[in-house]
């Protein structure tokens, strides 16, 4: 086939370098969205709707911030085994009177059980149920995003007691401190400090690791602000549930401006 | 010399008489008879005898050989060469047996002779 | 054509980036699922469903010695190679599962046959299971209870257990079991963790031989220094060896990071 040179060419190439460039997400991205900032006694709120369309129940409404007063994150996503995305976790009401999942503290004795009357108090399709109640963390220490509330100060100043485990205690607590300083892959944006301790305070060593993060030495692959922002990496729990990711000082304390 | 190749011994020179139910022709009830077997039948009923004591010997040798896993740290480099070396020999004779048997014992041989390897190569170098 | 051509290959190329995704967690198993192995060398061609084994109640009965070492059974799921015709003649689960050996007051069930009724195939599946809703003789939950509890994996320290004498694992059966001499204690030693400021490891071979013999580690799991072996990392034991041979699967899981990087250990 003879080569072909000239504006028809030209035009081919530069159509295809275009369709290309569309479908690669992460150089076609030039802002980052961020996701909507939501009141804040919405905030870590979701509805579990995954057997919604078989059972025909409502779906159930989850509130965070009223777990994460009483309980660690490590206590509902180790030690019960909730998954880190809603609808994840094959919860069956089967099992949770059985005493797993929800049914390890609905039990009647924690809180209450899984019966007729009290079905409403969870399956009733109400992304607010309960907001009411949110007046009841408003004397904890004050944050800027996401609840309002800063949850590891609160922690830290043991103005909250979380439980750290619920049937069996941990052999020892995580004495793994290190802060990790992460180049950013933007010339001008300052490194994120992560602080390994102020995790540990509420999950577990396997909830991210190697899951999450690559335990290998500069081996998680892909791990940039696109990413984040869809939900990976950082983005599992400050999407969502911890502080946002609209709070750029939080992890880059030398950002000059918060976008 | 075990019970077992005596008993092979006195087989093989006629010793022994082997019982054997004789039929009469005429009419005899062939109550059984003790004559004394021919030769070739006295040759194969003493390769039979052999060949299940050499099966039972492997066995034993096996059990033997490898009996010392657990303090094979306490072994010599020659008692550990020696093992290895009765180990080679011992898979011959597994070889020859029948599949099931063959499958399990040569994995446990096999088991077996890498650990005495393994100890064999920790072992520092003699000055 | 070539330019096409190349075009052709990038494009899925550059699309699987935007589907690529890290951050899924794989359903952890229940406590009772932990352990459990999926044998199918040649049960579809015996036309049986294949074989659901679940570690958690033979180790609570024997040692991991008895089977991994003694009986021959390898230490990754379908490369022992066990036939039915191997199981009749004593060899593998036939060892035990003859309808003469006895554990406790039971006379352990006859594996396998080849000419089978169809009351016979209720035999056949308590272990040609796999897919199928069998009621299991021993329940886990009830056999389990009162044994001390650990986060993760089946829910129970069995190394605790043993301790108590809540079990006693059996490590011996005359004519497969070698009678030999006692094994010499040794001392814990500790591993520095690749990773600086992570806890150091404190190996007991101690607490391990309760179990194993040294065979079923060394060499094919643990091939020592002299081999060049100086650390183990943990993306490599996560991928199921040294360590992950059994602590991915059957021993406590990795999951639980503090029980190895501790100091002391526990």
């Amino acid at each position: 086939m003879p080569q072909q040179t000239g504006p028809i060419a030209l035009r081919r190439i530069a159509g295809a370098a275009i369709t290309l460039l569309l479908l690669c997400p992460a150089v076609a991205r030039g802002n980052f969205p961020l996701p909507p900032e939501l009141p804040p006694e919405l905030y870590g709120n979701l509805l579990i709707s995954r057997t919604m369309r078989k059972s025909h129940v409502m779906p159930a409404a989850f509130s965070h911030w009223r777990y994460r007063q009483k309980y660690t994150c490590r206590v509902c996503h180790s030690e019960l085994g909730f998954a880190f995305r809603a609808n994840a976790t094959e919860i069956t009401e089967a099992e949770n009177k059985a005493g797993k999942y929800c049914g390890a503290c609905h039990d009647g004795r924690t809180a209450f059980g899984i019966e007729e009357a009290q079905c409403e108090k969870c399956h009733n399709g109400e992304l607010g149920y309960g907001k009411e109640k949110f007046s009841e963390i408003l004397g904890l220490p004050v944050s800027n995003a996401g609840n309002r509330v800063d949850w590891t100060k609160a922690l830290e100043e043991k103005r909250i007691a979380p439980a750290t485990f619920l049937a069996v205690k941990p052999s020892t607590d995580i004495s793994y401190d290190k802060t990790l300083t992460l180049n950013a892959e933007w010339v001008f944006v300052p490194p994120a400090i992560f602080p390994h301790k102020k995790h540990t305070a509420w999950l577990e060593c396997s909830n991210c690791h190697p899951e999450i993060f690559n335990i290998r030495k500069k081996g998680t692959k892909h791990f940039e602000m696109a990413r984040i922002l869809k939900g990976e990496f950082c983005g599992v729990c400050h999407l969502t549930v911890a502080f946002p990711i609209s709070e750029c000082k939080r992890c880059h304390p030398a950002m000059k401006r918060s976008q | 010399m075990s019970l077992r190749n005596i008993a092979w011994f006195l087989v093989l020179l006629g010793f022994v008489p082997l019982p054997v139910f004789v039929s009469r022709g005429n009419g005899d009830t062939g109550a059984p008879r003790f004559p004394v077997a021919s030769f070739q039948a006295r040759i194969q009923a003493a390769l039979e005898v052999h060949r299940a004591c050499a099966q039972e010997g492997w066995r034993e040798e096996f059990d033997n050989v490898c009996a010392d896993t657990d303090i094979a740290m306490t072994l010599s480099k020659n008692e550990l060469s020696e093992r290895i070396g009765r180990c080679d020999r011992l898979k011959a004779r597994i070889e020859a047996e029948e599949e099931s048997t063959r499958k399990v014992y040569l994995r446990r041989l096999q088991m077996c002779q890498d650990f005495y390897l393994f100890m064999l190569q920790s072992k520092p170098p003699d000055r | 054509m070539k330019k096409w051509l190349a075009i052709g290959l990038l494009v899925p190329v550059f699309a699987s980036f935007a589907f690529a995704q890290t951050g899924t967690k794989k359903r952890r198993p229940l406590p009772y699922e932990y352990g459990g192995v999926v044998i199918k060398n040649f049960s579809s061609g015996a036309g049986l469903s294949p074989v659901q084994f679940d570690h958690w109640l033979h180790r609570a009965k024997y040692t991991c010695r008895l089977c991994h070492v003694d009986i021959g059974f390898a230490m990754k799921a379908n490369t022992t190679g066990i036939k039915a015709a191997d199981n009749m003649k004593g060899y593998y689960c036939g060892t035990c599962h003859n309808g003469k050996m006895a554990h406790g007051d039971r006379k352990i069930f006859e594996a396998c046959a080849t000419k089978y009724t169809r009351e016979d195939l209720k035999r056949c599946s308590r272990c040609h299971s796999k897919g199928e809703n069998i009621k299991r003789d021993y329940d886990f939950a009830t056999f389990t209870e009162r044994f001390p509890k650990e986060r993760f994996g089946n829910g129970v320290d069995w190394e605790k257990a043993e301790e108590r004498g809540l079990l006693k694992p059996v490590d011996f059966i005359e004519g497969v079991s070698i009678k030999r001499p006692a094994l010499a204690v040794q001392k814990d030693f500790t591993l520095t963790a690749k990773v600086e400021t992570m806890p150091e490891i404190i190996f007991s071979h101690k607490k391990h031989t309760v179990w194993n013999g040294c065979e079923l580690c060394h060499p094919e799991i643990f091939a020592g220094i002299k081999k060049g072996m100086t650390k183990y990392s943990m993306v490599e034991i996560f991928e199921g060896k040294y360590c992950g041979a059994c602590h991915i699967t059957v021993a406590f899981p990795t999951t639980d990071c503090q029980r190895c990087h501790s100091k002391p250990v526990r």
